[in-house]
């Protein structure tokens, strides 16, 4: 039951970071379209690669869960050889995640340039951003990390999503601003 | 759509996403039979 709860939820994962992805490029390719642009395509590739890249694993232990029974299964041993095999753990740090660390930093930053949200929040962003962007590459490869060794760097990013998911829910985004601060005109596109 | 609208559906995805991250991984740590923490829980929510 656990595993087809999580093949719904994988699912749902993915489509989430599709809709994230689709969203924040609406909001924020008025600031840059090609940067927007580039955030859209990491934040799919995120949900591609760390959500829906999953779900054959869990298909496989589905499977495996018959064993013994049919034709077509492979014995006890065999099946507990292969569970322990898809229950692997993985790399140390999901390949999606890389890419979720810079489609989140260059939307953290194209809020910041229009200042569309607090300022505060948009920092909070690019700097819990950025310090994945640096970290998770160096582990991936092996480098120790230091103190940022483990889960604990992704403490900042969390706290970013939910205050600015909440600011996004209540407040809304603001009309982006020029850099001479003006704010800029809507477009027939902005709408 | 408006801006308005594509930040409502984000502010939500974003919540949304972060919520099942953490069932997610809930589940998968009963099925390799390990614990986790809540900076695990942080990590999986927000990029899984």
């Amino acid at each position: 039951m656990n595993v087809r709860l999580s093949i719904l939820i994988a699912l749902l994962e993915g489509l989430s970071s599709l809709v994230l992805a689709v969203t924040l490029y609406g909001i924020t390719r008025v600031e840059d379209h090609e940067l927007a642009m580039l955030g859209l395509v990491c934040r799919v590739a995120e949900g591609v690669l760390g959500s829906v890249n999953n779900i054959p694993s869990y298909l496989g232990l589905l499977w495996l869960a018959k064993a013994g029974v049919g034709t077509d299964i492979p014995d006890m041993p065999t099946a507990n050889a292969l569970q322990a095999f898809l229950l692997m753990p993985g790399a140390s740090v999901p390949l999606g995640a890389f890419f979720f660390a810079v489609g989140s930093l260059i939307f953290s930053w194209l809020l910041l340039r229009g200042r569309m949200v607090p300022v505060s929040i948009a920092w909070l962003g690019v700097l819990a951003s950025g310090l994945l962007v640096v970290v998770l590459p160096l582990q991936l490869a092996g480098f120790t990390t230091g103190p940022l060794t483990g889960y604990y760097q992704w403490l900042p990013a969390l706290v970013f999503q939910v205050v600015l998911a909440l600011w996004l829910l209540i407040k809304g985004v603001a009309t982006p601003v020029t850099h001479t601060g003006d704010v800029r005109r809507s477009t027939p596109r902005d709408v | 759509m408006t801006r308005t609208t594509n930040a409502r559906i984000a502010g939500f995805t974003y919540l949304f996403y972060a919520a099942i991250g953490m069932c997610l991984e809930l589940l998968m740590h009963q099925a390799r039979g390990v614990g986790g923490d809540a900076a695990t829980l942080a990590h999986t929510s927000v990029s899984m």
